[in-house]
């Protein structure tokens, strides 16, 4: 891989296209998801387009990890679901694994996040992926697919930026606010 | 144009232009406005996103505008606006702001009368503080970023919260 030394543009744009990891800013990129918020199948909702709810699988270990136990970070959610925006996320949560591998979570900000009758719900995935229990996170959706884009990042150690690409993304609809399924 | 697929950047990366990020997060860079307040009510905004179907048909961005006015802070803006475009008959669906946390701000976001390029264009306006004095607008938008250079910014001042352009 290529260290660059410097670069000049001339004025124009840079463009990156796969994403900017400013590790020693300690901010992730920002991870994007389109999604119509359909139930996989109608086993958990019946028509699929029925649930309430999107649950989304990070990347970020919280079982078994011992390098992000009482570190915590700090998770960014801005999205928004149906054409008129009929409900918007703006939050920003702190996540705290500790040392006995409890997960610790709270929303502190909330920017003006929009419809909403339930804060996200953070939850330790049931199954392991790539080893490992991850960070989820449940979010109150219209009973529709209905177009919606969601953004996520998360701040802190570069330990935990340093996490972006240790396990893939998750997404899907689902008709309940907690991993009672379990959905991941 | 060089396209470099991955490189690793050990000190500082400064940029004098502007960086686009791509469809990765698909955001647009910050576009920053400097202007002293006049002592009309309202500065008005025309952004380069087309207000139709060409960008927004159906495919909705949101609009992020952080900006102040006044030594103090008289005026402050932080807000997001969803923008959406019926994509059948090109109604306008694009004034929501879901989130505001400014301080005496009162956005208004519109879509332009007249057309700019041959499109309609998304403006908003916000409250000036009417003493003349250091003002600020940062402004980007999430999704549709390939419309960053469709068209020239543009700002004026009026009385009335939207119709400027």
């Amino acid at each position: 891989m290529a260290t660059l030394q410097s670069i000049a543009l001339g004025g124009n744009a840079l463009n990156v296209t796969g994403g900017i990891h400013q590790q020693g800013g300690g901010c992730s990129p920002w991870a994007r998801f389109y999604h119509c918020g359909d139930c996989p199948n109608t086993t958990d909702c019946n028509p699929t387009y029925s649930g309430g709810y999107l649950h989304y699988r990070t990347p970020i270990p919280c079982e078994g990890y011992s390098a992000i136990r009482n570190v915590p970070l700090m998770l960014e959610i801005v999205g928004f679901h149906t054409y008129s925006g009929e409900y918007t996320w703006d939050f920003k949560s702190i996540i705290n694994i500790d040392g006995s591998d409890n997960l610790e979570t709270n929303v502190r900000v909330n920017a003006g996040s929009y419809g909403l009758s339930y804060e996200p719900y953070f939850y330790k995935s049931t199954n392991t992926y790539g080893g490992y229990k991850r960070l989820c996170v449940s979010l109150q959706k219209v009973g529709c697919c209905c177009v919606g884009w969601m953004w996520f990042r998360w701040w802190g150690s570069s330990t935990a930026t340093g996490l972006w690409n240790n396990y893939s993304w998750g997404q899907q609809g689902a008709a309940n606010r907690l991993n009672t399924f379990p959905y991941f | 144009m060089a396209n470099l697929v991955s490189t690793t950047v050990t000190g500082r990366l400064r940029i004098d232009g502007q960086m686009l990020s791509g469809s990765n997060s698909n955001q647009t860079p910050w576009y920053q406005i400097s202007y002293t307040g006049s002592i009309t009510a309202y500065i008005h905004v025309r952004t380069p996103l087309p207000a139709d179907t060409s960008y927004l048909g159906w495919n909705p961005s949101i609009l992020e505008v952080y900006g102040f006015n006044g030594y103090s802070g008289d005026k402050v803006h932080d807000f997001k606006a969803l923008l959406n475009v019926n994509g059948y008959d090109n109604t306008w669906y694009g004034s929501q702001i879901p989130m505001n946390d400014g301080y005496q701000s009162s956005p208004t976001v519109y879509r332009s009368t007249n057309t700019y390029g041959g499109k309609t264009r998304v403006c908003f306006s916000v409250r000036q503080d009417q003493n003349g004095e250091p003002g600020y607008l940062f402004i980007r938008w999430w999704n549709n970023y390939g419309a960053w250079n469709n068209f020239a910014w543009a700002y004026t001042t009026a009385a009335d919260t939207t119709g400027a352009y």
